[in-house]
């Protein structure tokens, strides 16, 4: 076999290594991108939850006559706000300023005790407490995800793959100030009579 | 072969994800490390819970601290959860009250599949009006106990999956590609060897090592610097490879193809990654469902 064969016959070889390399490579990159896709999702779903409760929580609200109307109407143009919000980024914002709207009204709410001690608010209320909790563990995986991946496109080989294929590095999904709190938290239960 | 490749996949994807702050280890369905409870009274929720687990597969679970230090209730009665892994694993059907003392301060998790029957209004409910009475009178055996029982009552009528088996139909198909590549890569290397093996000359293997190396370089378009070193370093490579496959071409040659002597045995294969702990818990897993109240 002459020695132009064998060296033929090696560089299909090193390409075909190269190419698993590669592939391997651009795949955990995919891996993880869907990974942290996913969790967005996650939190996503968790929103949508939280939206969902609006309808429900603005009727209880505002069988309470003189209820102050701005806080109502900025927590349901937030909940279409984020209706609307089709980036991530944009969702992000959506979601802290539905969250600041809500503990707002919820604030308010603490001067109305016919509200409050209704059945109906007590059981909103849990399950707003509910989804923020989940919020909150989404967020927190989805965090995680998008650490890892950030990592693998900034390290070699990771970084040579994403810059060919074009991966962008992801923001972590971070509560706006003052946000992050629960608002269930505000309510003393102590004082129920 | 698959199972080294999916564990490392796994340990790929699960670091960094594993900090893990402190968090106590269970002694069984009741933990109780604020001394609460008499032995005899952890004994017997201890039993009620075993029972009911006896009789329909869900784990219920109870963990008495003096705090939860930094974290809220919530996020920590739910790390706990998943890090002991209350619920069988797949059913996802446990949940685990957590009672912190010093802050007066409690919590349902509840697992996956129990979101349906204990939603989170239920979970805090039966925090408010089942267990926060009993508590405010110091009665923390009669409020736990009893709270137990109002879970298993709103659990009761639910029949629960094996998600697992609903997942055993599709997916996995993602890493085939990879591994008959992995092969296929493989095999060339040993032909390769054959190939290059048969003549005396290691040259050749130098040379084309070389000559790849440099065409990687460019191919990822680096420094001039990169390319020299990476030529040098194939190069090396090639002749390394080239003078071991010429020496023992022979005895590779009687045995046909054989596998190189990295793909020898020894990597076994990982277990069923976290295991619930030394309890009798199951590894369920919580996804952030529950809630709680003071008292």
């Amino acid at each position: 076999m002459s020695t132009s064969t064998k060296i033929l016959i090696g560089v299909a070889a090193v390409v075909v290594i190269l190419g698993l390399w590669v592939t391997g490579t651009y795949n955990s990159l995919v891996g993880l991108d869907e990974t942290a896709k996913r969790e967005f999702s996650q939190i996503e779903v968790q929103y949508q939850r939280r939206m969902d409760l609006v309808p429900n929580l603005v009727a209880t609200v505002q069988g309470s006559a003189n209820f102050e109307k701005s806080t109502l109407e900025s927590v349901t143009a937030a909940r279409s706000a984020w209706a609307g919000a089709k980036t991530t980024d944009e969702k992000v914002t959506a979601a802290n300023q539905f969250n600041s709207a809500l503990s707002r009204l919820l604030v308010t709410v603490e001067s109305y005790p016919n509200i409050k001690s209704t059945e109906a608010f007590i059981r909103l209320n849990d399950e707003l407490a509910g989804t923020e909790n989940r919020i909150q563990f989404a967020r927190q995986k989805y965090n995680e995800a998008v650490r890892d991946y950030n990592a693998t496109i900034r390290f070699i080989p990771g970084n040579i793959i994403a810059s060919m294929a074009g991966f962008k590095a992801k923001s972590p999904f971070e509560a706006a100030q003052g946000a992050e709190k629960a608002p269930a938290v505000k309510f003393d239960f102590n004082n129920k009579k | 072969m698959k199972s080294v490749l999916n564990a490392l996949l796994i340990v790929f994807l699960t670091t960094g994800a594993a900090y893990a702050l402190d968090y106590p280890q269970n002694t069984g369905f009741v933990t109780d490390t604020a001394r609460v409870l008499t032995p005899e009274q952890r004994l017997d929720i201890e039993r009620e819970i075993s029972q009911y687990e006896n009789r329909t597969g869900t784990e219920l679970g109870v963990l008495i601290v003096a705090n939860t230090g930094d974290q809220p209730i919530a996020d920590y009665a739910i790390a706990v959860a998943n890090k002991w892994g209350v619920g069988k694993k797949g059913v996802d059907n446990g949940a685990l009250l957590v009672v912190a003392m010093e802050t007066h301060k409690m919590f349902i998790a509840v697992g996956r599949q129990l979101e349906g029957a204990i939603t989170d209004s239920t979970a805090a409910s039966i925090t408010r009006n089942v267990i926060r009475p009993r508590f405010k009178e110091g009665k923390f055996y009669e409020g736990i106990k009893e709270g137990i029982v109002a879970e298993e009552k709103a659990i009761a009528g639910e029949t629960f999956t094996d998600k697992r088996m609903e997942k055993k139909n599709g997916g996995g198909g993602g890493f085939q590609l990879l591994e008959y590549a992995f092969i296929f890569g493989v095999f060339i290397i040993s032909w390769l060897a054959a190939v290059l093996g048969r003549s005396k000359e290691i040259w050749p293997g130098g040379a084309l090592g070389a000559v790849i190396g440099a065409g990687v370089a460019w191919f990822l378009s680096y420094a001039i610097l990169t390319i020299i070193v990476i030529a040098v370093v194939s190069g090396g490579a090639g002749l390394a490879f080239d003078w071991i496959v010429s020496k023992n071409y022979d005895k590779f040659k009687g045995g046909g193809p054989m596998p190189p002597w990295w793909m020898g045995g020894g990597m076994g294969g990982f277990g069923g990654g976290s295991s619930g702990g030394s309890g009798s818990f199951g590894g369920g897993s919580f996804s952030g469902g529950g809630g709680g109240s003071d008292w």
